[in-house]
């Protein structure tokens, strides 16, 4: 220090110290009413990018959330269609078993089938559904117009297989909806598609194939096949042939209601089929639930009460029968997949919530002033203000000039 | 008797000299500059009386200005650095709080459109929300512009100062010149015109605060002033001028520039220390860095939208136009490259992005030595990072290749001639030129133009992927790849002939689909997610499709164009998915803005702290040279105690002279 002071440096340094210490509390005052510790990037560098960083995790956080709370909000509503669907499936299915009964006469029946007719279109309403927004849920990628459109007697599926998804975390994406390809047309089957050849002469018609003997099927049935009828002899036979024609795979007579059975399967023609009419038999594949309840329906209505349409009414019954569980079993089968995405959705949710906990928690211990200390700092620069302020007035107020007279 | 009379004036005459100087002391106690001055008497010469030596009295010898000049000369030092550091820190603490704010600051408005692509995502259909991500791109891109604005307006403050300062400086510098004719009429060092010296000190304190400068005392006492590394400011009685003109190579930015009698010469990268030598400090280092840093994120932004907006398809189901206007439009271009008019060659080259992740933040250098002998600098670190002769006909330099993210395109009969210099500035305008292209929401491409299907008769338990375009980061490797002219409207059918084997099919006609030529086939191990990836003809990926399960023989999958998709997300999606992809080098949007403020947050900090010490230093050299010349009044009233009781002991003096002549003459009477 030096050792002469002169009267700038008095005043200078005197009000220098006041000067800053109004700084300091200044500061301390600024941090304590925003109650923020790192108010620009350049009170705590490494803090404010991490600042940055934890607010953009943040912002994801909640944006996550909404997304699983919309996400949920689909899942719950196809999930509700589904059991409408399902409550619906079961209808039919009494429907079914009750057009079975015998003793019913062919108006009975039509009387059953006006019933299934409006549950069809019913069921054609829920596979329409629209969400809030008025997308159809079960549309694929063509949510803007409706995906089942009646065509003839049943429905054609318009949509596509497309599948939403939303990001619920950084890695995970739910998806949203299901196509009503998957739900009402694609539905596996465990009955054969059969049909019958459109030049065929006689009235033969035949009802799907079923599975006879599992084990055998799986090992011998390849499919398609040919079924030809041959009338030309004395009692009526059949052949059936691998298509393209190989060597046959069975023969034997034709009686009409008779079940044939060759490789594990079982197939029932029923009527008077002329000479060279043909059956085609498929390897299992898929059914679509409009078509099969629009058949039933169309059975129904026209079946007679003669022998062989009671032959044709019980094959009919029990390929719907089939058909339904398997249709019942898919839904099924969708709402567990819808239920494991609720899981994941809520499992995601509480993951979100917890990592959004410490999120705030580390924000909180970077960016957030510490009161208690903040406080006691603040005392401690007014103590020291007061300080300045005093001693800076007594100090100027002493000089020798008031000594002289 | 006539010697005590004597010896009494020349007391009262030294007393009144030092009362005077004095109270000439009290009075300039607060004058800026100001030396305390102190009268140094000396005794008159003796007589000698023959016993001894008798003496005459008292006369002042000098009236002394009390200076140290070390401490004079480190009050300037401290305050050239001081102001220096005090400005960049005032500039830097704009800029801070500029980049950090919630409300002006880059990353709320990304975070906003982010988050509402988002939501978008889970509606795609609806309009309002697609409206709104229109709206928060709108917003981001304004956000873009406003902080150029902001960058622009600080740098053209700074230039605003430049030419205030120099003028400055450069009024300054002609007092001081006139000071040193004025202390060189009236004796120069011989005589000690004090309160002269004392303005030309002060002055040239006040010049240190505008740049820093280096003074050399001749010895007739004028002072020569030197700034930069050695420029002349002042010689003598004649003084240069200081002034702020527009740069050469880069017009928006001003340099400063001295005369010297007829010659002129650009010193603004040798000045340093005083407020020109921070802010010239500043605009070459962070501030244009800063812009260079804003551009690319927004240059880089803006492609990797742009790029995932066409790769998908709009509510329209037309494919995806520009989200942003496009980084090498012709206007944006040409304007990366600034061509100084004293250039002799014609050619204005132009610039195109090719990869905005290897851009980096540095301007560049491009200079001819011929006319067809070309270097490029990168200026940020002097690497010549390309150079050659032109062949005849090329049209990029480098030819057919990019260097860190970019090309130069030049005329093809390019007319450039030796010295001729430009600036390439790939990355400075971006965050200017970002702007909406796109106007109505129903052109945001939030579906993907092509969609999988499965074939309802398949018997094994294969899938497809819903399909997903090749996007421009981060496509994940592809087992197999397929090249297959206008793969987006080209239906095909993938077949199984085996369990692991497959072929892709022309199902144009579903009823009838056509092996192409040369057949198509793959093969895929079941129960793994096999990648397949179609490109275009010329081999430029496409989209990529994911065979996986356990297919049979026979099972049929088909790849149609996404028609009529419009609750298709899968854009929309990728779009949101843009916000944590490493687009800008290995680090993705947020990232390498939330770098930018953490470096400037850096950069101010350490000034800020730098700023203290040499406050600390500069109040430190304050205080030596008050220590030593200030006026302390206490010591002043000491001595007009001290000097009084001279005065009227010396008139004592003269009455006792009276009195005794008085008693000789009564002795007389």
């Amino acid at each position: 220090m030096a050792d002469r002071v002169s009267l700038v440096q008095v005043f200078a340094q005197g009000l220098r110290g006041i000067l800053s210490a109004q700084v300091a509390v200044g500061k301390t005052q600024g941090q304590l009413s925003s109650g923020l510790r790192v108010t620009t990037p350049a009170d705590d560098p490494a803090a404010a990018a991490q600042i940055l960083q934890l607010d953009q995790t943040q912002a994801n956080i909640d944006q996550y959330k909404k997304n699983i709370t919309g996400a949920t909000n689909n899942l719950n509503m196809e999930d509700s269609s589904l059991s409408d669907v399902s409550t619906l499936l079961t209808r039919v299915r009494e429907l079914s078993v009750q057009a079975g009964d015998g003793t019913l006469t062919q108006s009975d029946r039509q009387a059953i089938a006006a019933e299934l007719s409006s549950r069809l279109e019913e069921l054609a309403g829920i596979a329409n559904t629209r969400d809030a927004n008025g997308e159809y849920i079960f549309a694929g990628f063509q949510g803007q117009q409706a995906p089942f459109v009646q065509s003839g007697s049943s429905y054609s599926y318009q949509g596509d297989t497309g599948q939403r998804l939303v990001q619920v975390s950084s890695s995970t994406y739910v998806p949203v909806n299901d196509s009503g390809k998957d739900i009402f047309v694609a539905v596996p089957s465990n009955r054969l598609p059969t049909s019958a050849t459109a030049t065929n002469t006689g009235n033969g018609t035949i009802a799907m194939g079923q599975i006879a003997n599992q084990n055998q099927f799986s090992a011998q049935f390849v499919g398609p096949y040919a079924v030809t009828i041959n009338t030309a002899g004395p009692a009526p036979t059949y052949q059936i042939d691998t298509i393209p024609a190989g060597a046959p795979v069975a023969t034997g007579n034709y009686v009409s209601g008779q079940a044939i059975q060759f490789n594990g399967a079982q197939i029932d023609i029923v009527g008077t089929p002329g000479n060279g009419d043909t059956f085609t038999v498929g390897a299992p594949a898929t059914q679509d639930v409009f078509a099969t309840v629009s058949k039933l329906v169309q059975g129904l209505k026209s079946l007679s009460d003669s022998a062989s349409d009671k032959q044709r009414l019980t094959d009919l019954i029990s390929e719907t029968l089939d058909n339904v569980d398997s249709a019942q079993t898919n839904i099924s089968t969708v709402q567990a997949k819808i239920g494991a995405r609720l899981n994941t959705l809520q499992s995601t949710s509480d993951l979100q919530d917890g990592v959004g906990l410490v999120n705030q928690q580390v924000l909180s211990q970077v960016r957030d002033l510490d009161y208690a200390s903040a406080i006691s700092q603040l005392t401690q620069q007014n103590v020291v203000l007061q300080a300045a302020q005093q001693s800076f007035a007594k100090i100027s107020s002493l000089t020798l000039f008031d000594f002289i007279h | 008797m006539a010697d005590i009379l004597n010896i009494g004036v020349t007391g009262l005459s030294a007393s009144q000299s030092a009362l005077t100087t004095t109270g000439n002391n009290i009075t300039n106690a607060n004058t800026p500059g100001y030396s305390r001055e102190r009268v140094v008497l000396q005794p008159q010469p003796q007589q000698y009386l023959g016993v001894g030596y008798i003496g005459s009295g008292v006369k002042v010898a000098a009236v002394q200005r009390i200076v140290d000049q070390f401490y004079v000369g480190q009050l300037r030092s401290d305050t050239s650095t001081f102001n220096s550091l005090d400005v960049t820190a005032t500039q830097l603490n704009q800029l801070d709080s500029l980049l950090a704010d919630q409300s002006t600051g880059l990353s709320p408005a990304t975070q906003q459109l982010f988050s509402d692509l988002q939501q978008a995502s889970q509606d795609p259909t609806s309009v309002p929300t697609r409206q709104v991500v229109l709206s928060d791109i709108g917003s981001l891109a304004q956000r873009f512009n406003t902080l150029y604005g902001q960058l622009q307006a600080q740098g053209q403050a700074v230039n605003q100062r430049f030419t205030d300062l120099s003028s400055q400086a450069t009024s300054l510098a002609q007092n001081i010149a006139q000071l040193n004719q004025s202390i060189l009429d009236q004796g120069g060092t011989s005589t000690s015109p004090n309160s002269l010296l004392d303005q030309r000190e002060e002055l040239l304190r006040q010049l240190s605060e505008l740049v820093g400068v280096k003074t050399v005392e001749q010895t007739d006492g004028m002072v020569n002033v030197f700034i930069g590394s050695g420029q002349p400011l002042v010689i003598g009685n004649t003084a240069n001028t200081l002034s702020a003109v527009p740069s050469k190579t880069d017009p928006t930015q001003q340099t400063l520039q001295l005369s010297v009698g007829s010659s002129s010469i650009d010193v603004t990268s040798f000045v340093t220390g005083g407020q020109l030598g921070g802010l010239a400090a500043f605009q070459s280092g962070t501030l244009n860095t800063a812009f260079n840093t804003l551009g690319r994120i927004a240059i880089s932004l803006t492609d990797a939208m742009n790029h995932q907006q066409r790769l998908g398809v709009d509510l329209n189901g037309n494919a995806g136009n520009n989200l942003f206007t496009d980084i090498n439009s012709a206007s944006a271009m040409s304007a990366r490259v600034l061509r100084p008019a004293t250039n002799t060659g014609t050619d204005q080259p132009s610039v195109f992005i090719s990869n905005p992740s290897a851009l980096t933040t540095s301007d560049y250098q491009l200079s001819f030595s011929s006319a067809t002998a070309y270097t490029l600098t990168r200026a940020s670190d002097g690497v010549a990072v390309a150079s050659g002769t032109l062949a005849a006909g090329q049209t990029t330099i480098p030819a057919a290749s990019s260097v860190d993210g970019f090309q130069i395109q030049i005329s093809a009969t390019p007319t450039f001639a030796s010295g001729d210099r430009f600036t390439i500035q790939p990355t400075r305008l971006g965050a200017q030129n970002i702007s909406v292209a796109l106007q109505k929401p129903e052109e945001l491409a939030f579906a993907q133009p092509i969609r999988t299907d499965t074939n309802t008769a398949n018997k094994g338990g294969g899938i497809i992927s819903q399909g997903q375009m090749v996007p421009e980061y981060q496509a994940p490797v592809a087992a197999a790849s397929f090249n297959i002219a206008n793969p987006l409207t080209q239906p095909l059918l993938i077949r199984y002939t085996s369990a692991t084997a497959y072929q892709i099919l022309n199902n144009a006609n579903p009823a009838a689909p056509v092996a192409f030529v040369p057949a198509l086939t793959g093969t895929i191990t079941p129960g793994q997610n096999n990648i397949v990836q179609i490109n275009t003809a010329a081999g430029v990926p496409s989209y990529q499709i994911t065979l996986a399960g356990t297919p049979a023989a026979g099972d049929q999958f088909t790849v149609t164009a996404n028609t009529g998709g419009s609750s298709d997300n899968r854009n929309a999606l990728a779009l949101a998915g843009l916000n944590l992809t490493q687009t800008i080098g290995r680090l993705n949007f947020a990232d390498a803005y939330g770098q930018m403020v953490a470096d400037i947050g850096a950069k101010t900090a350490a000034v800020k702290n730098n700023r203290d010490a040499a406050d600390t230093l500069l109040t430190q050299s304050q205080t030596n040279r008050d220590s030593v010349s200030a006026v302390n009044l206490d010591e002043e009233a000491a001595n007009l105690i001290k000097y009084q009781q001279t005065y009227q002991a010396s008139a004592q003096v003269i009455s006792i002279a009276r009195s005794l002549f008085t008693s000789l003459l009564a002795a007389f009477q």
